[in-house]
């Protein structure tokens, strides 16, 4: 192994253990490699930053005269204004113009994309499919309309309403069980991640190097 | 104060090491669990399984490091599958960290199958606005990155000599830890260009994929290390995921466990009869 990813292992590796050790409590190795983390994070982004837009898509396009490009990179550096309070009005040009663009772009793709097609795609099943997957469909369909109706709050709950509210509450207690168990599984896989790295990349083989540094 | 009273008082210090002894034990002694593969990890297999030889497919690697011990894993498990097949790649991140994990990933793949950068694979790289990057490689590929992310003119990289726009591609694969540009790849994208995708999430977001696989707007859904998990059951190795998914179930036991044992302790220590007061 050459000697930088050994330095690099060892110090992902004290790292690692340095934010671990805050589930024992608050303490200075933990609160050094968060402020490194950080740190580090945001560096990386400027350069990214830098690097693949200002240095690719606006020094050369310069250098290549494409002037057009001056007008994005001058909207862009108009939201820094909002550091001066006396400037600050000149940010909101930049911010309509993304604001107008994305309400404009996202309206139609958003409503074909997301309303009608998934409308289709929940209503569409209850017609077409066979018996259980049509059965499927029915739960599913009753699972939306009760949700959407859990949602409508312009109508007293009572009656059928009520009834379908409850339903729906049933429905979404389902749903959030569902996406709690997927985000508990997220969240161990992270930790599996890291015990792989300490265990499988860092205390095995030191083990190995100590065995044989000591001619074992 | 009981036995049950003390459990349910315990610190929770020796939750935090119950658990992460039960996640290390299945690494240290590497034993498999079966891995069962569900229709919907089966449905991005089948996708690229059915590609031509030469096919192109665009993979977009938008994740954070944060996501890599769930994504990496798939990713390098679907890389596999594209590069084995002789398909070929080209690779963009929506998000600035995307570009180092995108760019190991090549570099692992490229030892791994001999690929040649500019003829196998090219790496567009990063560039900012979500969708609206999504519809400017829709319209015009080249226009849209001058150069790619190793300083190539995209012109003059082979492997972009017939592709122009989103519509040149014959699959994409969305390897995505969040929704980045409201699903902007599936919305924008394969809506107005045509292109089908398969989707590669963590855990936590798949539930949110779900009416995208109802309604056919992807081929299917890897869902966290689990998904992982079967596709390299699918491609038949024993990778990280799958190692991965023993640990997890071990968490899990412990976790139902401690649970059922929280609510006996609970019960039980409820039942404990009431002193009188005295006087």
């Amino acid at each position: 192994m050459i000697w930088h990813e050994l330095l690099g292992i060892w110090l992902a590796a004290g790292f690692t253990l340095a934010i671990y050790s805050f589930l024992y409590k608050d303490n200075p190795a933990y609160k050094l490699a968060e402020h490194i983390y950080v740190g580090v994070s945001t560096g990386y982004l400027i350069c990214i930053a830098y690097w693949e837009v200002i240095d690719k898509k606006v020094i050369a396009a310069l250098g290549q005269h494409e002037w057009i490009v001056i007008i994005p990179t001058l909207m862009g550096l108009a939201m820094f204004t909002r550091f001066s309070k006396k400037a600050s009005w000149v940010s909101r040009i930049p911010l309509a113009f993304i604001i107008g663009y994305t309400a404009g772009v996202a309206a139609p793709n958003n409503i074909q994309g997301l309303l009608i097609e998934h409308s289709y795609a929940t209503i569409n099943p209850v017609l077409t499919a066979g018996f259980a997957p049509q059965l499927n469909a029915i739960i599913m369909l009753l699972g939306v309309t009760c949700g959407m109706i859990y949602f409508f709050f312009s109508v007293e709950r009572k009656g059928p309403i009520k009834v379908a509210a409850r339903l729906g509450i049933f429905f979404l207690m389902i749903y959030f069980g569902v996406a709690y168990g997927y985000m508990v599984m997220g969240r161990e896989s992270i930790l599996i991640g890291r015990l792989n790295f300490l265990i499988l990349d860092w205390i095995k083989p030191t083990l190995a190097a100590i065995g044989r540094l000591f001619g074992g | 104060m009981n036995i049950w009273e003390r459990i349910l008082q315990i610190d929770r210090r020796y939750i935090f090491l119950l658990i992460g002894i039960s996640g290390a034990i299945p690494i240290i002694m590497s034993f498999s669990l079966p891995t069962f593969v569900t229709p919907e990890v089966r449905g991005v297999y089948n996708a690229i399984d059915a590609l031509p030889e030469g096919a192109m497919v665009l993979v977009s690697f938008d994740y954070e490091p944060s996501a890599m011990p769930e994504m990496d894993p798939m990713a390098k498990a679907i890389l596999r599958h594209i590069f084995g097949r002789g398909l070929k790649v080209v690779g963009v991140t929506l998000i600035p960290y995307g570009t180092g994990i995108g760019e190991e990933l090549f570099v692992a793949m490229e030892r791994e199958f001999n690929l040649k950068q500019g003829v196998d694979y090219d790496f567009l790289g990063y560039k900012p606005g979500y969708q609206a990057v999504v519809l400017g490689l829709g319209q015009d590929l080249k226009g849209s990155f001058p150069k790619n992310f190793y300083e190539q003119d995209t012109r003059t990289v082979p492997i972009l000599k017939d592709i122009n726009s989103l519509r040149d591609f014959d699959y994409m694969m969305w390897l995505h830890d969040d929704a980045y540009g409201g699903y902007g790849w599936i919305i924008y994208g394969r809506q107005n260009y045509g292109i089908d995708i398969g989707s590669g999430c963590t855990a936590i977001l798949a539930t949110g994929m779900y009416p995208f696989l109802q309604a056919e707007q992807v081929t299917g859904i890897v869902g966290g290390l689990k998904g992982a998990a079967e596709y390299e059951k699918l491609m038949g190795y024993t990778g990280s995921a799958r190692l991965g998914m023993v640990a997890q179930s071990s968490i899990h036991v412990m976790i139902i466990g401690l649970i059922l044992l929280g609510n006996i302790a609970f019960i039980l220590s409820k039942r404990k009869p009431k002193k009188e007061p005295s006087g």
